[in-house]
Formats: structure tokens, C-alpha cells, sequence
């Protein structure tokens, strides 16, 4: 059965796009042009992933109350903000309200294509048996390729998709350096340096929230960054 | 020319407050003086009317013509003029130095003597100083009194006394009674002596002897004819009596001190200007109360008035004083003379006809001095002064203090305009108030109105950038996805070249998107970063071989960095290095930029005390020097137009940014040798907020 994507966006033209680019991919998709309509249809039924944009119509912050809404009805929706905002607050704020990606609008049709893909698949996995999975083991790290999770130290790390690839491609050769165009192309995003140097601040508090001794990314200044085993 | 000085000459003008006191104290001065001399010519009035109705104590003989005397022309009259000195007659003229000589003079012009004539006490005292080349004494043999050269003096009496010596020294004098007879006069005391050109004669008599009336004669017996001459030669042919001789009688004396006031001097004389009586003293009885310097101030300033007219002579003959013509004519008049004694008081000097039967019969001369009334008014000088000098110093110290003041607002509101050139984040927190209403204030205010205009017009500017990269991004990303779908589409390859042209654009504006809202992106990663402890020379070293790396075209030199540097926490400094290797990603991309093709970027080290001083200097063009200041304002750009990539001054902005977020200070300014441009960051080790 064809996944059901939920794209709630104002802007007409864009949300049409997306939708043809994603019924290409063989996805059902449904577009509300603001939160009330999308809620109407939230309530009859849940999509299989969200995609929201932050200002909807005059709703200027009406996508993060539907991701709060979206949240509570269910743990493990897939949610992706697409938004015209780039500002690192409206980024921390998404996140924070449970969303799994944060993406700019000036990302490329395949690159959301990826995440998509990418999120529907950590949906699968989880639902899977773990012998099958792929587990990438560095010291107390260790990352399941399949399910996207990351643990260090056996505690399991609440992390985004981009998070998970920037992790997997730093880690899986440790002491080599990855610039931050390498790291941007891992993670499926056309991002600027300081998108990329944002992130690994945010991943690094992730883990420093489990260990504070940790000093597993470093930074090679003027070039990028390495995984320090 | 500061505002200070400018006021301080304005108020020079202040000056001008007491020239005009000293204008209005010349006027006052000048009133007070015409008020003095009608005032004296009033008094001087009713006192010639009081003398003009006895006209015959005006003098001790009664007269009412006055003799007349005309020293120049006519000697037929004697001035005696008071002595001091008792005299004697011993023929030597000691007592007489003081007493001026009368010359005379024979008509044929052979003949010449001179004589003084004076007043003792009591008595009449003569001196005759005859020429005469050969000296002839009596010969008693012959006669007692008419052979040899001799002296007759004719008196009221009617009594002619004959001179004569037998040899120098004390001599008789003689007379011839009507019968022809030769008396001597025993109360006449006389003396002869010799000279070199003649000989000297001096005669004392009581007063009263000469009855008034005075003429002399003298006898050359050396000259066969003409050998009588003398004034009363010519009289004697008239037979009239000899003429009166004048002299300061104590009668007359009496008669004008009746009217003697303090401060006046009245003195009497002749219709032709001889003194014959004077009485008082013309000195002000109210002497000047004022300092002796603030008197001799108002009197030097007051010097410079039309009163100069001259010295007073204080002599025994009027009739040279300017005055005295008008009087001679009957018509009172005054005169202002400087005082002989003391150059800055004055003497007035008013003389006033006295008439009889509408004849001027004597001249009443009425003095007093200038002090009479400079007294007092250089009392209200003295005041004047104070007051002014008071005022002036008040206003000019008012003046100063509010030019002060005036200058002192100007340059807060020079320095807050400045301030705000330089940091125009602080226009709006820092401008000067005020709540004096004035104009200054208006300008003030004006300026502030202004300052907030141009910061609202900055911040409008910052904001539009960043506004305009929101307001973009939808329709590109319309652009992006429409582009992405038709990518999917079966194309013919004409139109695959416009898609991937359309591709090609849409990404160039999404770069220039990002870069309009770098800086934005910056302030807020500054407002989350954290800082660190890094050791800045790791990270130069770090930094420089990734340069090397990234850089093909350029030569990079790190300087200043040894190998122990690593370990040295000298090097460690509290910073965010994200932010800081960002910084230096943008003054290298700078650099490089500007340098030309295998160009050398030097990146020189240093550490002090205080700080870590970064200098990046790359060859290159120079900054023109005007620039220099506003390099790192927001969309600032030095660059030529028609470079490939584009640039919206938004880097060496950041890179302000970044490094007053370490409050630090960056500087970019021309290499000594105009080679190139360094710019240099100087990070202290305080520790930032």
C-alpha cells in the first residue's frame, strides 16, 4: 500500500511540486493550504509523514502548533519542517517540538526525496527484528544504519535525520578529516558552513548530555571536522 | 579661532563702558567747570560793583584814575614791587636779585640806565644802575649838591632830593628849598658805589616821604651838553607834578579782603594790568577724598580737555593774561590756566572791570582752582571706577563662564556626532539632552532627529537584506522544485541545455541569497556561541596549512610561531574558534582576492601581556585613506565592479563583528612601503562577555 505524505503548505505552487515529485515516487499526498483544513483531516485519519511549513497563511507560527498537535496524537509520526525560515531559533524550536528534520526550502527536490525515503525506512526498521541490522561499533559509539538510531555508551540518542547521517559519515573512518562540504553532501543538503558548524555543536551536546567527558568530534580547524576514537 | 577667544574679544567691547563714563565725566567736569566760572564772575561781579561805589579806597592816595603804567614804551611811572628782605643801603643789590630791572633809556639814545623799585614794609626802596663811562664825584668845594654826576629824585612832596657822592658809600641826600638853599634829608638812607660801567645807587625813604608821586632824573657831568636825562626831564618842561607810582598798599589790601572767601584769591589792579593788592588763597578748602592714584587717573584723563591754555604767571603785571584785554574793554571774561606747581589742577582766573562814572578805573581779578570742583567730581570717579570696574569684571567673568558653557554643549553634541560616526549603535543611547530651549538645544535635537533617521535608514538597510533573502526563498524554491519536477520529464536535449541554464541561475540567486543573510546568520551564531580556551598558535598552525591546501595561487608565511608554541599557555585565550576561524576564512579569502596570482599572504604572530596580535598582510592595491574607517561597516565594498563573484561588503563586517564579540579591535591599513595592506587583530586576554 502507497505511503500517505501530508503536505501542509500555503504556497500553492510549491506544495504542487512536491506532490507531483512525490506521486512520481509512487507516494499518495494530500495538501492543505492551512492548519484548520490539515487538522480536519489529521482527525479523520493520520498521514504516514507530515511535511509543514512554519507560516501558514495567516498562522505565522501555525506549523508548530501543528507539529505539537501532530506529536501528541502519535509518538512516532515522521515530521519535516519545509520552511522558508532559516533563522537557528525556528530550527532549535522544530526540533524541539519532536519534529525529525528541519529542511530549507532552498533544498533540492531530490535531496527531500532522500530524507523521505530515508525516514520511511527508520520507520521500517523499527518495526524489525534487530539481527538484521547493520551496526557500525566505534568504541562507545554505535550506529544502526537501518533504524537511524545512535547509542554511546548503551543510552540511545534522540537524533534528526541529517544528525544521523553527519554522525555516520564522520564515524565510519575515524581520524580522517571530512570537510564540511563532504558532510553536507552525506547528509542529502545543500547547507552553508554554518549550518554544518551548528550541527556538530547541537550533536555534540547530545552526547555531552549523556557524557560530559565527551570529545569525540574534533574540529580541524580551516578544514572540517574528524572522529576522535 | 575657538568660541572662547571669540567671546573673549566681543567682550573687549565692554571697554567701551568706561570710555563712556569717562566721555559722560568730561562732559560732567566741563558743565561743572562752566558752572564755575559763571558762578566766580557772579561773585567777582558783586564785588567790583561793591568796589566801584568807593572808588577811593581802592587805593591809598584816593585816586580815582588809576596811574597807568606802560613798562614797554613810558617809564614815567615807578612799580614797586613788594620785598621780602628789609633792604639796606649799602650799594650792593643782594636784597634785589628777585626784583626784575627797569631799563631806561635817553631819547638821543646816549644815556642809559635801569633801575628797581620796591616796597619794605614801610618803606620805599630804590636802585639805580646808571652807565656811565666815566664817573664824576661832587666836589663839596664847589657846591654841595649841583657838581658832579648825580641823582635827582622828585617826589609829591614837591621836594626834588639831589644824589650826589663825594666817594662810593654812604651818601646824603640833599634838597633845595624854594629859596635855592641845600638841605639834607636825614630820613633818606642812601648808598653809592662803583661798577665797571658806572655807577650803583640805593636809596631808602619812608614812604610817606614820596607822598605817591615818584620821577627821576640823573646829571652826566662828563658830557658837555645833553648831559641831564631822565623821565621827569620831560615832565618838568610841563611843569607837572611827578606821576604816581604804584605799589600793593596795605589800604587797598583791606579793602577787597572784605570780601575774602575760602577758596579765592581776589586781587586788584590797575586798568593796565599792575598789581596792587591781592588777597586769599585760591587752593580748594575741600581737598580730594579720593586714593591718590584714582585722583591722578581722573586728572590725567581729564588733562586731555580743552583747558590746556598755558601756564598761569603768577607775575605782578596782568596785562599779558588773556583774560585782562576784555576787562581792559570793560567786559568780564575768564580764563583756565594750567597750575604752575601742578600739572594736573587748573586755575581759573576771572577778571572783572571795575567802573566808575563808565570808565574802568581797576581790574578785580577773582582765581580759583579747578580742584574746587574736581574734588568732588573725582569722588564720583573713584565711585564710577569701582562701579565699573565691578561690572565689567562680573560680565566678563558671566561672558566666560557662558562661553564655557556654550563651547562646552557645542563639543558634547561634536563629540556625541562623532561618536555616533564612529559606532552608530550608540547615536540614540548617547546623544546629549538638554533642557535649556535654546537653539543649541534645537540642534541638538535636530541632530538627534537626524542621527535616529540615518540609524533607522542603517537598520531598515541591515534589515532589507535579510528580509529580502526570506521574502526570496519561497518563489525560489517555487523555481528549484518546478525545475526538479521538469527533470523528470522526458526532454529533448534543446531543452535539457534551458533547463540546466535555469538550474544553473536559480542556484547562483540562492548563493546570493545566502550571502545577503550571512551576517544575520553570524550575529546569531554569536549570540550562541560558547567559549572555549584554545590555544590560538595550534590553530594558526592548523589553519595556515588548510590555506596552503585551499589557496593553490598564493604563498602563505606564518610568522612568529615556534615550535614550543604549541605548549605554551601564553597562547590559550578564551574564544569561540568556529567564530574565529570564520573570521580569518574571511580576511585570507579577502587577501587572497587582492593579491595577485602566486602573491604571499603573511600572517604575522604576537603575543604581549595584554593581548595577541594578528596581523594579515597581503602585496596588493593600497586602501585609499578616506575608506580606511568605514571598511568594516555593513555593505561596504571596495571591490571593482565586474568581478565573477559577487560581493555586498557583508565580509569584513562579520569579520567586525566576530572580533568585537572577543572585544577585540581590527584595523586595516596600508603597509609602510605601500607594498600591499595589512590588517591587523588585536584579541585581549580578558576574558570576553
Amino acid at each position: 500500500m502507497a505511503k500517505h505524505i501530508a503536505i501542509v503548505e500555503d504556497e500553492a505552487s510549491i506544495a504542487e511540486n512536491y506532490r507531483d515529485a512525490f506521486m512520481q515516487h509512487g507516494y499518495e499526498v494530500s495538501i492543505y493550504p492551512d492548519r484548520p483544513s490539515a487538522m480536519q483531516a489529521f482527525d479523520q485519519m493520520l498521514p504516514d509523514l507530515a511535511l509543514i511549513d512554519i507560516g501558514l497563511g495567516e498562522e505565522v507560527e501555525g506549523g508548530f502548533d501543528l507539529c505539537r498537535d501532530l506529536r501528541n496524537r502519535s509518538k512516532t509520526l515522521p515530521i519535516v519542517f519545509l520552511s522558508a525560515r532559516e533563522s537557528e531559533f525556528d530550527k532549535v524550536s522544530g526540533l524541539r517540538l519532536g519534529a525529525d528534520d528541519y529542511l530549507t526550502k532552498d533544498i533540492s527536490l531530490p535531496h527531500v526525496m532522500a530524507r523521505i525515503v530515508a525516514l520511511f525506512r527508520r520507520i521500517e526498521a523499527l518495526t524489525q527484528p534487530e539481527a538484521q541490522e547493520e551496526i557500525i561499533e566505534r568504541g562507545k559509539l554505535a550506529l544502526n544504519k537501518a533504524r537511524m538510531t545512535v547509542a554511546w555508551d548503551n543510552q540511545p540518542l534522540d537524533i534528526t535525520v541529517t544528525e544521523f547521517w553527519i554522525i555516520r559519515d564522520l564515524a565510519r573512518y575515524p581520524g580522517q578529516v571530512k570537510t564540511r562540504q563532504q558532510l553536507m553532501d552525506a547528509a542529502n543538503v545543500i547547507l552553508d558552513d554554518n549550518t554544518i558548524t551548528s550541527h556538530i555543536k547541537r550533536i555534540r551536546k547530545k552526547f555531552q548530555s549523556i557524557d560530559s567527558d565527551f570529545d569525540g568530534i574534533k574540529t580541524a580547524y580551516g578544514m572540517g571536522y574528524r572522529w576522535h576514537a | 579661532m575657538n568660541l572662547n577667544k571669540q567671546l573673549l574679544c566681543v567682550s573687549l567691547l565692554l571697554l567701551s563702558l568706561p570710555w563712556a563714563g569717562c566721555q559722560y565725566l568730561k562732559e560732567m567736569d566741563h558743565s561743572l567747570r562752566l558752572g564755575q566760572e559763571a558762578n566766580l564772575e557772579a561773585t567777582s561781579k558783586v564785588i567790583a560793583q561793591a568796589l566801584a561805589q568807593n572808588p577811593a579806597a581802592l587805593h591809598p592816595h584816593g585816586q580815582l584814575t588809576m596811574p597807568t603804567l606802560n613798562a614797554a614804551t613810558d617809564s614815567n611811572a615807578f612799580y614797586c614791587f613788594p620785598l621780602d628782605t628789609p633792604v639796606w643801603a649799602d650799594g650792593y643789590d643782594e636784597e634785589w636779585l628777585e626784583v626784575p630791572w627797569t631799563d631806561y633809556q635817553s631819547d638821543d639814545g646816549v644815556h642809559g640806565l635801569r633801575y628797581r623799585c620796591g616796597i619794605s614794609g614801610n618803606s620805599l626802596a630804590l636802585f639805580f644802575s646808571v652807565q656811565d663811562e666815566q664817573v664824576i664825584y661832587n666836589n663839596p668845594i664847589q657846591s654841595l649838591a649841583s657838581n658832579g654826576d648825580r641823582l635827582m629824585l622828585a617826589t609829591g612832596s614837591g621836594r626834588h632830593y639831589i644824589f650826589t657822592a663825594v666817594a662810593p658809600g654812604n651818601i646824603t641826600a640833599r634838597y633845595f628849598n624854594s629859596a635855592g638853599k641845600t638841605y639834607r634829608e636825614s630820613r633818606i638812607d642812601a648808598a653809592w658805589s662803583d661798577h665797571e660801567k658806572g655807577y650803583q645807587l640805593e636809596i631808602k625813604m619812608p614812604l610817606a616821604l614820596a607822598q605817591g608821586r615818584l620821577s627821576f632824573q640823573v646829571t652826566d657831568e662828563s658830557h658837555q651838553d645833553a648831559n641831564h636825562y631822565g623821565p621827569f626831564l620831560k615832565k618838568a618842561s610841563e611843569k607837572s607834578e611827578p606821576p604816581w607810582f604804584i605799589y600793593q598798599a596795605q589800604a587797598s589790601k583791606q579793602t577787597i579782603s572784605a570780601f575774602n572767601q575760602p577758596g579765592l584769591r581776589l586781587r586788584l589792579t590797575t586798568s593796565d594790568g599792575w598789581l596792587i593788592a591781592s588777597s586769599g588763597n585760591p587752593e580748594s578748602q575741600n581737598p580730594s577724598q579720593a586714593h591718590w592714584l584714582l585722583s591722578k587717573l581722573y586728572r590725567a584723563l581729564l588733562t586731555s580737555n580743552n583747558y590746556d591754555n598755558g601756564r598761569y604767571q603768577n607775575g605782578v603785571n596782568y596785562a599779558a593774561h588773556q583774560e585782562f584785554p576784555d576787562a581792559q574793554q570793560g567786559i568780564a571774561s575768564s580764563h583756565w590756566y594750567r597750575d604752575p606747581e601742578r600739572s594736573d589742577h587748573h586755575i581759573l582766573s576771572t577778571a572783572m572791570p571795575i567802573k566808575h562814572q563808565g570808565k574802568v578805573i581797576a581790574v578785580l581779578v577773582a582765581e580759583q582752582s579747578s580742584e574746587q570742583t574736581a574734588g568732588l567730581t573725582d569722588q564720583a570717579f573713584s565711585r564710577l571706577f569701582l562701579l565699573s570696574f565691578s561690572v565689567i569684571s562680573l560680565t566678563a567673568l558671566a561672558l566666560l563662564g557662558y562661553a564655557n558653557w556654550l563651547s562646552w554643549r557645542i563639543r558634547r553634541l561634536h563629540r556625541a556626532t562623532q561618536q555616533a560616526l564612529v559606532d552608530p549603535n550608540e547615536i540614540i543611547e548617547h546623544h546629549p539632552t538638554s533642557r535649556a530651549n535654546d537653539e543649541i538645544d534645537q540642534l541638538t535635537r535636530s541632530y538627534s532627529d537626524l542621527m535616529k533617521r540615518i540609524q533607522e535608514y542603517t537598520d531598515y538597510l541591515q534589515t532589507l537584506a535579510r528580509k529580502l533573502s526570506h521574502e526570496l526563498r519561497t518563489p525560489l524554491a517555487i523555481i528549484h522544485s518546478s525545475l526538479d519536477n521538469l527533470s523528470s520529464q522526458p526532454l529533448d536535449t534543446q531543452s535539457q541545455t534551458y533547463q540546466q541554464r535555469a538550474k544553473d541561475g536559480a542556484l547562483r540567486l540562492g548563493g546570493l541569497i545566502t550571502a545577503m543573510s550571512e551576517a544575520r546568520r553570524v550575529e546569531e551564531s554569536i549570540e550562541q556561541a560558547e567559549l572555549e580556551r584554545i590555544n590560538i598558535a595550534e590553530l594558526l598552525q592548523e589553519i595556515t596549512q588548510a590555506y596552503r591546501d585551499s589557496y593553490q595561487n598564493n604563498r602563505f608565511r606564518l610568522t612568529g610561531i615556534d615550535s614550543s608554541a604549541i605548549k605554551n599557555p601564553d597562547n590559550k585565550l578564551m574564544a569561540a574558534p568556529e567564530l574565529l576561524v570564520q573570521m580569518l576564512d574571511k580576511l585570507i579569502d579577502n587577501a587572497s582576492s587582492f593579491t595577485t596570482t602566486d602573491g604571499e599572504i603573511e600572517i604575522a604572530y604576537k603575543t604581549t601581556s595584554d593581548n595577541i596580535r594578528i596581523d594579515i598582510s597581503n602585496d596588493g592595491p593600497l586602501l585609499p585613506e578616506t575608506m580606511q574607517s568605514q571598511l568594516f561597516d555593513n555593505l561596504v565594498s571596495l571591490r571593482e565592479k565586474g568581478s565573477d563573484k559577487p560581493h555586498l561588503g557583508m565580509g569584513l563586517h562579520i569579520v567586525d563583528l566576530i572580533v568585537k564579540f572577543h572585544q577585540g579591535k581590527v584595523t586595516a591599513h596600508n603597509r609602510n612601503d605601500g607594498s600591499g595592506v595589512i590588517f591587523s587583530l588585536v584579541l585581549p586576554r580578558s576574558k570576553p562577555r
